[in-house]
């Protein structure tokens, strides 16, 4: 997959998910917030929070936890990371709901890996690399790649039947 | 070209096409309005000018051919034709579409354009030499015993292949007297396009001899069907030759020729036109020269030709009038911009994104002073609440402002649908005209931008469908040619858009066939006279028997029953057999508004658009399990069928003793949504919600409340849309339990 691929090196900004480390180029991070009151977009499916009020502007928030199969957390200790990712040419800002923001590491090529096809127990399509820094290893999120899944799933969802499960 | 020149000259030339049609249109009604006519050339002209200073040859050459025949109207020589005018017409979508394609990586139609500049140049053609000669001759007067007369030679473009040379026809006229001799070379074409073995050149030649006319006539003997001959015997006498000489000193000093040249024809008026009486050769090397690259022959036309007949011609029409001024402005430099000096500053011209940005940073100004209001009433402190009481004001003052300054005229959107109703009457030879009214009625320029298609299709729909024939309009006692009417006026804050033909009307027998037929209704169903109108409204819904270019394959109504929508808006249609339809359509002034009703289900609260609410009433559990479960209530008398937005969201937890039903109507339905709580109504900036979420049924956008959260807006129509998508599935019981409702 030559768009996944890492060249050069590049800061990465590190979090964790359920006790996992995740980290995500530090190029897409626009801020970090403190988990705030999340607006619940109706009829989205589970790991999709809602929608947050980022200065005026509505920002749709995804819950990485339950995105990756991860038990769900409280919450309330949480932050979101304001990525700016770019799908079919249009950028866009997405929130991500991590545990908590570790650090900024810089990575060089070396240090990262391409995904194994096997055996992650994630969506290889939503990863970049597995980075490996002083024996301490990380899922390197290809952002973009995170918004269009979800933004696929929603499409999918709702080109199926209009809400019927909830119905009757 | 730099962006932003590039940027100005797109919005003027826009302006000036938009005005361009405009008073083409209104010529089309009066032919005859020589102000319309002026105000025509005029716009044409600053086109070119316009065009001409940024170095855009394609579109200045254009534009050059389009003007030459703009300016014959102008000077009375030519008749404003229905030919003409929809050739301009044709003109001016092939510039827009030069001009777009200066961004676009796609060149405009080429082959459109030089069609069209050939029309414009047959058309130019006829008329000069009708009438430039005499205006410019030069020769002297004819003395008794001599005839003038006035020879138009056009010779075949095969000629040289026949063996012929029509210099020496000329050779053989100089012989017979003295002679004028001028030079057309309006059809030399491009130089790729040039053969050099056709002949593209014609002459006129003004004769004045002592022989008879018979002796002029054998000149051309031997011609036969290599050309066209006219020769036209201008007098016998020497009174009327002369008329040229009393405007000779309006003309350049170079035109000017030796009033005693009269037998050295080879010394002529023009120095262009010298070529023509020399030898062929020489006028040939001179038109490859000229024809070398595109913007030379425009050179050559217009610092040869044009200048030259336009101050021939106007000086012959109104002598000591303007022509010794206008002919020498060469409009690739100068580019008169007269109209443009004219007019006052009165406007500035703003980019529309600013705008949004001042539109954006209101709203959130609202929302701000919203919070604000909020704690100060938790204060309690006289001075804090003054200032924010002051800030309110302020701010509404400053919203109403930004939301104003996007408000645009309906007028650009009206003008379009004239140039429509113009072109589709023609295209199904109906007589239709379109009267309009309102058209200074100001809306949201993002509205104004999203109407314009549903108007294209109401008006498509009713040229075909509503209007009759001529014949069978006059059949049925109508007058042969029928009126639209499109009218805007203010409404609150709504406008209300009317749209009426005086057609035949909406046949209620077929619409209901077909609504039977498509398994709309059931058959024998009783329906509200409103109801059988609105089946037209249901995708792929058409009782149109042919299907033509224009309508009648069913996508029409629905489409615009949805762009209606999505403006927040409402449309309602009346209709009389034999004396036409009505829509009326009710659009929200702005986009970035909302007046909302605010409720709560479960946690959270969403917004639902004030425009279709009706009232709100209680439902308390016990009414709700009087009903056995079916989603109804009975108002004064009426049964009014609810739908649960708890359930349609899913929402967990439980349900509140007492709920609340909103009541709102949708095409001219009431239907209920029943929630958890009323909050109140609030006016509220519209947030767009996403892409992301763009796939969610029911949603509509976003707004900030006022403690900085985010409220979603119900789609009220979709959510009603989908209710009843679900019950037409849910087949057999439910359709009984339907029936329990219609009936009860």
């Amino acid at each position: 997959m030559p768009d996944n691929a890492v060249t050069e090196t590049a800061q990465y900004l590190t979090f964790t998910l359920d006790g996992e480390l995740f980290a995500m180029d530090i190029v897409k991070v626009r801020e970090v917030l403190d988990y705030t009151g999340v607006t619940r977009v109706p009829r989205t499916p589970d790991f999709v929070l809602g929608v947050i009020n980022l200065r005026g502007h509505v920002v749709p928030v995804v819950d990485l936890r339950i995105k990756f199969g991860l038990p769900a957390s409280e919450r309330t200790e949480s932050c979101i990371i304001i990525a700016e990712v770019t799908v079919d040419d249009e950028t866009t800002v997405l929130g991500a709901l991590a545990d908590s923001v570790q650090e900024v590491l810089e990575l060089s090529p070396e240090q990262i890996e391409p995904a194994p096809r096997i055996g992650c127990q994630l969506d290889t399509e939503l990863i970049l690399g597995m980075g490996t820094m002083e024996d301490r290893l990380m899922v390197i999120l290809n952002a973009d790649k995170v918004f269009s899944s979800v933004e696929v799933t929603l499409l999918r969802d709702s080109a199926a039947e209009p809400a019927l499960a909830a119905n009757c | 070209m730099n962006d932003m020149v590039a940027q100005v000259f797109r919005e003027e030339v826009d302006d000036l096409l938009s005005e361009l049609e405009l008073s083409l249109l209104e010529l089309e009604k009066r032919p005859t309005d020589k102000g319309e006519v002026d105000r025509t050339f005029r716009t044409m002209h600053t086109l070119k000018g316009a065009s001409a200073m940024l170095g855009l040859d394609d579109i200045t050459f254009f534009a050059h051919e389009v003007e030459s025949v703009l300016d014959h109207l102008r000077a009375g020589r030519l008749p404003v034709t229905p030919e003409i005018i929809r050739l301009t017409l044709s003109a001016r979508d092939q510039l827009k579409s030069m001009v777009q394609a200066l961004d676009g990586p796609a060149p405009a139609d080429e082959k459109l354009t030089r069609s069209l500049v050939d029309a414009f140049r047959d058309l130019a053609g006829a008329q000069a030499e009708l009438l430039v000669l005499p205006a410019q001759s030069s020769l002297p007067a004819a003395s008794e015993g001599e005839i003038v007369c006035r020879i138009r030679f056009r010779p075949d473009r095969e000629i040289f292949k026949r063996g012929l040379n029509p210099t020496h026809l000329l050779e053989e006229l100089r012989e017979l007297g003295r002679c004028e001799i001028t030079l057309h070379k309006e059809r030399i074409p491009s130089f790729e396009e040039f053969d050099p073995e056709l002949c593209y050149l014609h002459w006129e030649i003004l004769l004045v001899t002592s022989q008879d006319i018979n002796a002029v006539h054998d000149v051309f003997i031997f011609l036969g069907d290599g050309g066209r001959v006219d020769i036209e015997l201008v007098s016998g006498g020497a009174s009327d030759a002369p008329a040229g000489h009393d405007v000779e000193t309006a003309l350049p000093p170079s035109s000017t020729g030796s009033p005693e040249l009269g037998a050295d024809p080879s010394i002529c008026a023009e120095p262009v036109v010298q070529p023509a009486a020399g030898s062929m050769v020489a006028s040939l090397v001179e038109s490859i020269v000229l024809a070398g690259i595109q913007p030379a022959v425009e050179a050559g036309v217009e610092t040869g030709a044009e200048p030259a007949v336009e101050a021939g011609a106007e000086a012959g029409v109104e002598p000591g009038v303007e022509p010794a001024v206008e002919a020498p402005v060469d409009p690739r430099v100068g580019g008169e911009r007269e109209s443009e000096r004219a007019r006052p500053i009165s406007s500035i011209r703003v980019a529309s994104s600013k705008l949004d940005q001042l539109v954006n940073l209101v709203g959130e100004m609202v929302t701000a002073q919203m919070r604000l209001v909020q704690i100060g009433l938790g204060y309690d402190d006289p001075a804090l609440n003054a200032v924010a009481e002051e800030i309110g004001r302020l701010t509404e003052g400053l919203r109403d402002t930004a939301l104003d300054i996007r408000m645009l005229p309906i007028e650009g959107t009206f003008n379009r649908m004239l140039r429509l109703v113009h072109d589709l009457s023609h295209e199904l030879g109906k007589e239709v005209e379109l009267v309009t009214e309102g058209a200074e009625t100001e809306l949201d320029k993002t509205v104004i931008e999203r109407i314009a298609d549903p108007l294209v299709h109401l008006i498509r729909n009713s040229i075909d469908h509503g209007i009759e024939s001529p014949s069978e309009r006059v059949e049925a006692g109508k007058t042969s040619r029928g009126t639209l009417r499109l009218k805007a006026a203010h409404s609150g804050d709504s406008v209300i858009l009317t749209f009426s033909d005086d057609g035949r009307g909406m046949n209620r027998e077929k619409l209901r066939a077909k609504g039977v037929e498509r398994g709309l209704i059931p058959a024998g169903a009783e329906l509200a006279d409103r109801e059988i109108l609105s089946l037209i409204f249901h995708p792929g819904f058409s009782t149109a028997d042919r299907i033509t270019s224009i309508s009648g394959r069913g996508v029409g109504m629905d489409v615009v029953k949805r762009g209606i929508e999505a403006l927040r808006g409402t449309i309602g249609i009346a209709s009389a057999a034999g004396q036409g339809t009505t829509w009326t359509l009710k659009i929200p002034l702005t986009l970035a508004m909302i007046e909302s009703l605010l409720v709560r289900i479960g946690g959270e609260r969403y917004v639902l658009p004030l425009a279709q609410v009706v009232e709100c009433i209680d439902l308390s559990e016990l009414e709700a399990a009087r009903n056995h479960g079916r989603r109804i209530v009975q108002l004064r008398g009426a049964v009014i069928p609810y739908i649960s937005l708890r359930e349609r969201f899913a929402v967990r937890g439980a349900r509140p003793s007492i709920e609340q039903i909103v009541i709102v109507e949708i095409d001219g339905k009431r239907i209920g949504f029943l929630v958890d709580e009323v909050i109140g109504e609030h006016q509220l900036v519209i947030k767009s919600i996403g892409r992301l979420f763009r796939a969610v049924r029911g949603v509509s956008g976003a707004t900030i409340m006022g403690d900085g959260t985010v409220a979603l807006i119900l789609d009220l129509q979709q959510l009603l849309d989908e209710e009843e998508q679900l019950e037409r599935r849910n087949a057999a019981d439910e359709q009984a339990a339907l029936k329990g409702i219609a009936y009860a």
